[in-house]
C-alpha cells in the first residue's frame, strides 16, 4: 500500500508541465507505480486540455495568435509530418497501454520496459525512464548506485541501491531529496516506506535510512548533501558518490 | 614509533586492494592522496577497519587489450600502507595521509568486481635494523638537504609531526621519495641490501663528485 | 488570415461548437488517422491543435522557435500513434494534451543540457579540471588509471610537467633551486651518481 504521494500542487504542476523535467520523470514515476495518483491525474489532466484546447475556444481564433501560425508554415509542417514512416510494428500493436498515456517520454514509449541488472537480480523500471542511459553500478559499501546521463547542472538522477542491514549516514541537504521505492522498503526517523512511496525532502529535513531488507530507489537530489554525525565527517566526500 | 613493523612471514595476506599510483613510498615514508573514486573511496572505508592496502607503481599500458594479457597492471612489489591522517579539502575531496609500513612482494593480480584491483601479498624484507635504540648516523649533508626541503615545502613538513633526522634509514628514504631520480633507480633501493650504496648515489646526486 | 478557419471545417459552420460536438469531431478525426492515414483528417487535427499547442509552448518554453519545434514533434506524435488513442478512455483533447506536455517536458531538456557534455562515470571532471587548472603547487595527488594512462601516453617532455604538478617529487628546477645550483648541474650530477650506482651494484638482478 503506497502511503506516501506528491502533494496536489506538484501533480497539478507536473499536469501543466510546469515542473523541471528531472522531477517530472520521477513524479511520472511514482505516477505509473500507483493507481490513486493515475486517477487524480487523469483528473487533472481532463481540466487542464479542456483550458487549453476546448475552455476558450473562441481565442483561438484571435487574429494574433493564427497569424502566428501561417498557413504556409502549417502546409510545410502537415506536409513533413505526414511523410514521417511509419514503424509497422506500431499499427499493428493493439492494445494501447496505460503507462504509455502517462509516459513521459511518448516518443520513446514504443520501446519496452527497460530492465536494469544488479548484483542481486533484475529490476523492469518504470516506463518513465525508458529512454535514458544509466551509467554502470558502483558501490561504496553496502550503497551502491547508478546514476543516469542525464545530470543537469544542479540535480543528478539516480538509482539507489541499498543491501540488507545497510545505511547512508545521517545527512542533511542544501537542496532537495526526492526518492522513489521501487523495491524492498526502508526506515528512517520519520517512518518507514514501501515500494511506490515517493518522498520529498528539502533542506529543513535531516534524515539517516536504513533498510533491514536491502532496497533499490529512484533519487533526485540537488546540490550537495552535508553528513551531520562525527565519524560522518570523512564521509561527506562520498555525498556526491552516493546519489 | 621507530619500531620496524616489518613482518618476515611467508604467509601471503590474500586479496589486499592495490592502489596504482606514480608514487614511491618506502616504510614510515608518508602521503597525501586525494581520493575521490568510488572504488577507492570504498577501499579507503574498508582499509580503516583492517588491514590497510597498498601503493604500486602502474606499468605503464600501451594497449588495453594487449597488456591485460601480457603484463601486470603494476609492478610486482608494493608498499603496503596504513591511514593515519585523513581531512576533506576545500573542493569537498576527501584526503587520506597514508605511511608506509613494509614492502610486499604481489602476486596473483585480479580485479573486484568494482574495478579495484587486488592481490596476494608476501612481506619481503628491507634494510635491515642492526640496533633499534642505536639508529645508524645519517650522513650530515643528507640531513641538511632534508631539513632544507622540509624548511621550504611546507606540505612535506607538515606531513611528518615527529621527523627522525637522527636516522640513516629514515632520511636516506625521505630524500630518495622526493627527490626527482627515475622510477626505476628508485627501485633498486629497495633491496634489503641497499641502504649504504644509497646513501654514495644520495651524497653524489647532491653534493658532485667529492664524496 | 481569416481563410484559414475554414480548415475547421464542420466544426467552423456551426459556428458556437459544443464540446461533445467537438469531442465526437476529435475522435472521428483520430480514428480516420488511425485507420486509413487520412491525411485530410490529420489536417484537419493539425489545424485545431497547432495554434494552441503554439500558445502552450509559447508558454512554457518562452521562444517561438522552440514552440514550433514542440508543435511538429508533438502532432507527429498524434500522427504516428492515433492508434494507440482510445475514446473510451478519455477525451482526445485530454490524450493530445498528455503527448504534448510531455514531449514539452523533453524539449525543456533538450533546451537544458544542450551544451552537456556527458563524461564517463569513471572520471569525477570537477576535481580533474580543478586541479589541471590549478598552477599552484599541488603536492597531494592521486589519479585514476585512466588519467594515468594518458599520461603515459603523452611525449615526455610534457609528462613530466604534468607529474612535477602531481606528485609528491621534486622537479629538477625545483631541486637545482633548492641547492643553488644550475639545472644542467643536476642533470650531470644524476648522472654521475647512476654510473657509481651501476659500478656498485655491477650486473645484479634488480627486481
Amino acid at each position: 500500500m503506497i502511503k506516501q504521494h506528491p502533494t496536489q500542487a506538484v501533480l497539478r504542476a507536473f499536469i501543466q508541465g510546469d515542473l523541471d523535467p528531472s522531477v517530472a520523470i520521477i513524479v511520472s514515476s511514482h505516477i505509473e507505480m500507483c493507481e490513486q495518483c493515475q486517477k487524480e491525474v487523469n483528473q487533472l489532466t481532463e481540466i487542464a486540455a479542456e483550458k487549453a484546447f476546448e475552455q476558450d475556444i473562441m481565442d483561438s481564433f484571435d487574429p494574433c495568435t493564427h497569424q502566428a501560425f501561417d498557413s504556409s508554415l502549417s502546409k510545410n509542417m502537415i506536409d513533413e509530418i505526414m511523410s514521417l514512416p511509419l514503424d509497422e510494428s506500431m499499427i499493428e500493436e493493439s492494445v494501447p497501454n496505460q503507462e504509455m498515456y502517462e509516459d513521459i517520454e511518448p516518443a520513446h514509449s514504443e520501446q519496452n520496459q527497460k530492465i536494469i541488472s544488479h548484483k542481486d537480480g533484475h529490476l523492469p523500471l518504470p516506463r518513465a525512464l525508458s529512454s535514458l542511459d544509466a551509467a554502470p553500478w558502483q558501490g561504496v559499501g553496502k550503497v551502491s548506485r547508478a546514476r543516469f546521463q542525464f545530470n543537469d547542472d544542479e540535480r543528478r538522477l539516480s538509482l539507489l541501491k541499498i543491501d540488507k542491514g545497510g545505511q547512508i549516514p545521517q545527512h542533511t541537504h542544501t537542496g532537495i531529496e526526492i526518492t522513489l521505492l521501487l523495491e524492498g522498503s526502508f526506515e528512517d526517523d520519520m517512518g518507514t516506506y514501501q515500494k511506490g512511496d515517493f518522498i520529498w525532502l528539502d533542506k529543513a529535513h535531516t534524515h539517516s535510512p536504513i533498510t533491514q531488507d536491502g532496497c533499490i530507489c529512484l533519487t533526485l537530489v540537488s546540490d550537495a548533501l552535508h553528513f551531520t554525525q562525527g565519524f560522518s565527517k570523512l564521509l561527506n566526500p562520498l555525498g556526491k558518490l552516493i546519489y | 614509533m621507530l619500531t620496524p613493523q616489518l613482518t618476515n612471514s611467508s604467509v601471503p595476506i590474500t586479496d589486499m586492494p592495490i592502489f596504482p599510483l606514480h608514487v614511491f613510498l618506502l616504510p614510515k615514508g608518508r602521503q597525501k592522496l586525494r581520493i575521490f573514486e568510488a572504488k577507492y573511496l570504498t577501499m579507503v572505508m574498508a582499509s580503516l577497519e583492517s588491514r590497510g592496502f597498498v601503493i604500486a607503481f602502474p606499468n605503464p599500458v600501451k594497449n588495453d587489450t594487449e597488456a591485460q594479457e601480457s603484463n601486470t597492471p603494476v609492478s610486482h612489489w608494493g608498499t603496503l600502507v596504513k591511514i593515519v591522517d585523513f581531512d576533506q579539502g576545500d573542493d569537498g575531496v576527501l584526503l587520506i595521509d597514508v605511511e608506509g609500513e613494509f614492502l610486499v612482494s604481489l602476486q596473483s593480480f585480479h580485479y573486484q568486481d568494482d574495478g579495484l584491483l587486488l592481490s596476494d601479498c608476501l612481506p619481503r624484507p628491507h634494510w635491515p635494523t642492526s640496533s633499534i635504540s642505536e639508529p645508524v648516523p645519517p650522513k650530515p649533508i643528507l640531513v641538511a638537504t632534508l631539513k632544507e626541503l622540509f624548511y621550504q615545502y611546507q606540505d612535506l613538513n607538515l606531513l611528518y609531526p615527529i621527523p627522525h633526522f637522527e636516522s640513516a634509514h629514515w632520511v636516506n628514504a625521505r630524500l630518495l621519495e622526493v627527490l626527482p631520480v627515475p622510477h626505476k633507480v628508485k627501485a633498486h633501493f629497495i633491496q634489503p641490501d641497499s641502504l649504504s650504496s644509497l646513501t654514495t648515489f644520495l651524497t653524489t646526486y647532491i653534493q658532485g663528485n667529492n664524496s | 488570415m481569416h481563410t484559414s478557419i475554414k480548415t475547421f471545417g464542420k466544426y467552423k459552420d456551426d459556428s458556437i461548437a459544443t464540446p461533445p460536438q467537438l469531442s465526437t469531431e476529435l475522435c472521428c478525426w483520430l480514428n480516420s488517422v488511425a485507420k486509413q492515414r487520412d491525411k485530410k483528417a490529420f489536417t484537419e487535427l493539425f489545424n485545431f491543435f497547432a495554434p494552441k499547442i503554439k500558445r502552450f509552448g509559447i508558454s512554457k518554453l518562452n521562444n517561438e522557435a522552440m514552440a514550433n519545434e514542440l508543435v511538429q514533434d508533438t502532432m507527429s506524435l498524434v500522427w504516428k500513434k492515433a492508434h494507440l488513442f482510445e475514446a473510451s478512455k478519455g477525451a482526445a483533447t485530454t490524450w493530445v494534451y498528455t503527448l504534448m506536455r510531455n514531449t514539452c517536458f523533453d524539449t525543456l531538456r533538450k533546451m537544458k543540457h544542450k551544451d552537456n557534455i556527458s563524461l564517463s562515470d569513471d572520471i569525477w571532471p570537477s576535481d580533474l579540471t580543478e586541479e589541471l587548472s590549478d598552477d599552484s603547487e599541488f603536492k597531494d595527488h592521486l589519479l585514476n588509471e585512466k588519467v594515468l594512462r594518458c599520461i603515459d601516453s603523452l611525449p615526455l617532455a610534457q609528462q613530466s610537467i604534468i607529474k612535477g604538478v602531481y606528485y609528491q617529487e621534486l622537479t629538477q628546477e625545483q631541486l637545482a633551486k633548492q641547492l643553488g645550483i644550475p639545472l644542467g648541474t643536476v642533470k650531470s650530477r644524476l648522472r654521475l651518481a647512476l654510473s657509481k650506482l651501476k659500478q656498485q651494484m655491477g650486473d645484479r638482478d634488480h627486481d
